[in-house]
């Protein structure tokens, strides 16, 4: 599988957080979450990708070259949506659309207007007087009308009405509908992930845990609520993390069809992403 | 870098609408003196408020870590600048100048002692000084921010007309009679070559720039 975006071992380091060891490939055609709680290092993960910030160790390569070979051809192809918009605050979309035509080799207007008009933004108001979400669809309006490959989405659905959650999810999904595109998102709202996504890392305390697909994770890890004496006996590599309650001990288990065969009497629930999440944050080892 | 130049002109417009007051207050202001000094620093004012308030407007947007999204590298975003601060400059002089040209052609008798080559001369001389000086506040902005930039500027330019006022009261009158001739044959190429300095100065100015742009993260 061709990827379009990887990774190798990058490390940054900032003395009181870090950013260790990310290894991570994202094929053509995917679209993967990036889950992590906040701090976690998702957007320091994205700033690295785009060149934002410089790496200590390690290699990025997007479309096979790096942004110190090629910068401005592989930024042409990748669209950004960052959670805080970065717009002049005195221009209106018009103005943007005259300045990003200039910058951008295959920027398209009609398109750009298309969208404007399917997100209901005006094209002679002032960036100044958008709310949130005007600016967040204006960014993901812009990052659609260049021809992009490659889309990075940090929290760009967080602080959104739920209506305008799912017309971004839908964009994404018609977008992934040509395979030589790809997305990666960042969120910690791990249901928009379960939605859309193929693929799952998930990053705590700047190390990534976790990276894998998403429908394998959700088909194989189950919460297992069993009592201290049964946790004692299971192998420490079966299990993520457990968290003790006033009752049982619920225990975050990596293939719970063989705890199950193992324990018949197993109580055993599926786990999704967010319960993944926050065993791995909250969880003991 | 022609995109973000059209981008800082978008951001300036209301600026550029409230300088279009200061050309009419620097004609009142002449007539009332006899005098065309107001006008001469008409580059001054436009030429560094224009390039400080970019920088402001991009800071308070957070724009530079939009830009690193751009197809466009980061010596862009800092020859962008430079452009536009020559842009507002010769723009202000050439406007100082027709405007100075044209009070003298129609009232000359209201300033009977300007001379047109001396007027014309002296906005060059303020142009080229505020070459100089975005020489060296572009850097200090592009480091310390527009906010802390602007305080050092003030600092410097402290600093530098305190030492300029010390020399000259101190060794001015110690300086050889043979120096001021020179000064006085030299003084029909001191503007060209003051020009060329103040354009090789910019020159490395721009060079540092993009080392300190290349360094900075987002």
């Amino acid at each position: 599988m061709e990827h379009i975006l990887s990774m190798q071992h990058v490390t940054k380091n900032y003395g009181r957080f870090c950013l260790q060891d990310i290894t991570l490939a994202l094929p053509k055609g995917c679209i993967m979450g990036l889950i992590g709680e906040n701090g976690a290092g998702k957007t320091t993960l994205l700033k690295a990708i785009l060149g934002m910030i410089h790496v200590d160790e390690g290699q990025v390569e997007i479309f096979h070259s790096s942004l110190s070979e090629d910068e401005r051809n592989i930024k042409e192809k990748i669209g950004t949506v960052f959670s805080e918009a970065s717009f002049p605050e005195n221009m209106t979309p018009q103005q943007m659309d005259k300045v990003l035509s200039s910058i951008y080799q295959q920027w398209d207007t009609t398109a750009f207007h298309n969208y404007l008009k399917e997100f209901r933004l005006p094209l002679d108001k002032s960036n100044k007087q958008f709310s949130r979400g005007m600016k967040m669809k204006l960014q993901i309006a812009i990052a659609l009308s260049h021809q992009a490959q490659l889309l990075l989405l940090d929290e760009a659905t967080s602080g959104l009405d739920p209506v305008a959650r799912e017309e971004i999810l839908d964009i994404l999904l018609d977008f992934i509908q040509d395979e030589e595109h790809a997305v990666l998102i960042s969120s910690h709202i791990t249901s928009d992930i379960e939605k859309c996504c193929d693929y799952v890392t998930f990053l705590h305390e700047g190390k990534m845990l976790l990276s894998t697909e998403k429908d394998a994770l959700l088909d194989t890890y189950g919460i297992w609520h069993c009592t201290k004496e049964e946790l004692m006996k299971l192998d420490h590599h079966d299990y993520l993390a457990y968290r003790v309650n006033a009752f049982a001990v619920d225990v975050l288990v990596k293939d719970r069809q063989r705890v199950m065969l193992q324990h018949p009497n197993a109580v055993m629930d599926p786990a999704s992403l967010e319960d993944i999440l926050v065993f791995m944050v909250k969880g003991e080892k | 870098m022609k995109g973000l130049i059209l981008k800082d002109i978008y951001n300036l417009a209301t600026l550029f609408r409230i300088y279009t007051i200061l050309p009419i207050l620097a004609i009142v202001i002449s007539y009332s003196q006899h005098s065309l000094g107001m006008l001469q620093f008409l580059p001054a004012f436009i030429g560094m408020f224009a390039t400080i308030s970019a920088f402001a407007y991009d800071e308070q947007s957070n724009f530079d870590s939009f830009a690193m999204t751009l197809p466009i590298n980061r010596k862009d975003m800092v020859i962008s600048k430079y452009v536009l601060a020559l842009v507002c400059i010769f723009a202000s002089m050439l406007l100082s100048m027709v405007l100075g040209a044209l009070i003298l052609m129609f009232s000359q008798e209201h300033f009977q002692t300007v001379e047109l080559s001396g007027f014309l001369a002296e906005c060059c001389g303020v142009a080229i000084a505020m070459l100089f000086l975005n020489a060296i506040m572009l850097p200090m902005i592009i480091k310390y921010g527009s906010m802390k930039a602007r305080v050092l500027i003030i600092i410097c330019f402290m600093l530098l007309g305190f030492l300029g006022s010390f020399v000259i009261s101190h060794i001015g009158g110690i300086l050889p009679q043979n120096f001021f001739i020179f000064l006085h044959d030299f003084k029909d190429w001191l503007l060209p070559v003051s020009f060329l300095g103040a354009l090789f100065i910019l020159l490395i100015s721009a060079l540092s720039s993009m080392h300190l742009m290349k360094q900075k993260e987002f």
